[in-house]
């Protein structure tokens, strides 16, 4: 038995594989504790779950996309969240004693704190931003980025012959997508162990009897975003979607008021409850971030993946790289568009087998229980890298 | 003034007829904010100027050079300048 805390930031899609990892490592014995904002974290991990809080404070919201996303990710969450998090962290560890950590990879405080503690850590990448290092094509930005990391290192005050890149444990690094996905190798201390899948706690009612057996399904989701771009999509989303009434049903994932006077065979829905809807679905669309593109592909589900910023772009271009659905504009699809798309990967069963395709090769990679075994190894072996004072 | 319309003329193709929107290809446009561009637009528009003014016009290299500032604040008369700049 192992205690292991992980260290979150207070987003759902970085929350929720964290929780179906939490939930592997308890059924496997473990104990497990969180560390984050408990506001954001308690709605999405349950009563039951032991959290050991950040405290909250208001980050500006992210309407950027694009590389202007890239840096107010880094400048307004990131280094900030690392910076005011690094206390707490130490003060979860003090009080919790943990064998281990798990840090998203969006968490540097946890390196930090793991690191100048001497305590193995892993990282928890549910982002592709910074997996493999897209952002290499852009030499530049790809600088700009490590000296945000650095920033983060310094203002901890920590010693500069020890930096490393904060993103990635030299331990072990969790992702939750397949080299198939992914499309190219990585080191040997990196697992790429698939989606890791949770019940949920809380989850939201679905109308039972919508669905007809008739008609293919269809869900809408771009994420929990409210912006004039996202309320667009939804627009000519419903507008491409209308005319189809004959063939197919579709779930929007948005507060019902956004969308007035809907044709009978389409729904709108603040939240729905995701894992028990995809296996009666034929097709996801989505804005492409990792945790649903992820979702999706373990069911089967082929994807229209319309983009907008951080890593989506990458994911929708490895989703149609794998043949498993099309990357459409965000900013620009109109109905048409997102139609003809729609009417594409619907019409060809190609995509449904590419998708198939990608699900065997998550079910191969192993998932939460690939990751808590290589958590396991990783607490019965000695770390290489002692405390940071250990020369004194 | 000719070379920028013709350039406009390629980028409003990239950008589509923005699901009902018409697009204004102002010269202070910036391609990321105003105009909407993702790499995969970049990629499209730097064929497409690459095909009309030769090989040395190469807009994602030219890109990949710039600093985050540089990338986001990249304007449509910047990417003329560059234009006019490879094809002289």
């Amino acid at each position: 038995m192992s205690r292991y805390l992980l260290v979150v930031p207070p987003l759902a899609g970085h929350v929720n594989p964290s929780l179906g990892l939490g939930q592997a490592l308890v059924r496997a014995g473990h104990e497990v504790a969180w560390c984050g904002p408990e506001l954001h974290l308690r709605p999405l991990l349950g009563a039951g779950a032991t959290v050991f809080p950040t405290g909250s404070r208001l980050f500006r919201p992210q309407s950027d996309h694009g590389l202007a996303a890239v840096r107010s990710v880094w400048d307004r969450f990131i280094v900030p969240y690392a910076r005011f998090s690094l206390p707490a962290v130490d003060k979860a560890i003090a009080e919790f004693r943990p064998d281990a950590l798990v840090v998203d990879q969006h968490c540097p405080a946890g390196a930090i704190a793991a690191h100048r503690l001497g305590l193995p850590w892993a990282t928890l990448a549910c982002s592709t931003m910074d997996l493999g290092d897209p952002l290499a094509v852009l030499p530049r930005v790809h600088e700009w980025v490590l000296g945000r990391v650095r920033h983060i290192w310094d203002k901890a005050g920590m010693p500069a012959d020890e930096y490393f890149d904060l993103r990635f444990s030299p331990h072990l690094v969790l992702a939750t997508t397949s080299r198939e996905l992914v499309g190219r190798d990585f080191p040997e201390h990196f697992r790429l162990v698939g989606p890791l899948l949770a019940e949920r706690p809380d989850q939201p009612g679905f109308p039972a009897g919508w669905l007809r057996p008739d008609r293919r399904r269809v869900l809408v989701s771009t994420g929990t975003l409210a912006d004039d771009v996202s309320a667009r999509f939804l627009r000519a989303a419903v507008a491409a979607l209308a005319p189809l009434g004959d063939r197919l049903q579709a779930v929007f994932v948005a507060p019902p008021a956004e969308l007035p006077d809907l044709p009978e065979h389409l729904l709108a829905q603040a939240r729905v409850p995701m894992l028990d809807l995809l296996p009666h679905l034929d097709l996801v669309v989505s804005h492409g971030g990792l945790n649903t593109v992820c979702e999706s592909l373990a069911h089967g589900v082929p994807l229209v993946v319309a983009p907008i910023r951080h890593d989506q772009p990458i994911n929708a271009n490895q989703v149609e790289h794998a043949g498993a659905g099309l990357r459409i504009g965000f900013a620009r699809a109109g109905a048409a568009d997102i139609r003809a798309a729609v009417t594409t990967v619907l019409g060809d069963p190609g995509f449904r087998v590419a998708a198939a395709r990608v699900a065997e090769s998550f079910a191969r990679a192993g998932g939460t229980g690939a990751a808590v075994a290589a958590l396991a190894r990783l607490t019965e072996s000695p770390v290489t890298t002692g405390p940071s004072r250990s020369t004194s | 003034m000719a070379l920028f319309e013709e350039v406009a003329g390629i980028l409003r193709e990239v950008v589509g007829p923005c699901g009902g929107c018409p697009p204004g290809i102002a010269p202070n446009a910036t391609l990321e904010g105003d105009l909407r561009f993702d790499s995969v637009d970049v990629a499209a528009a730097g064929a497409a100027l690459a095909r009309r003014f030769g090989d040395r016009v190469d807009l994602v290299g030219h890109v990949s050079g710039l600093d985050l500032d540089a990338l986001t604040g990249l304007t449509v008369a910047q990417v003329v300048d560059y234009v006019a700049a490879r094809a002289a």
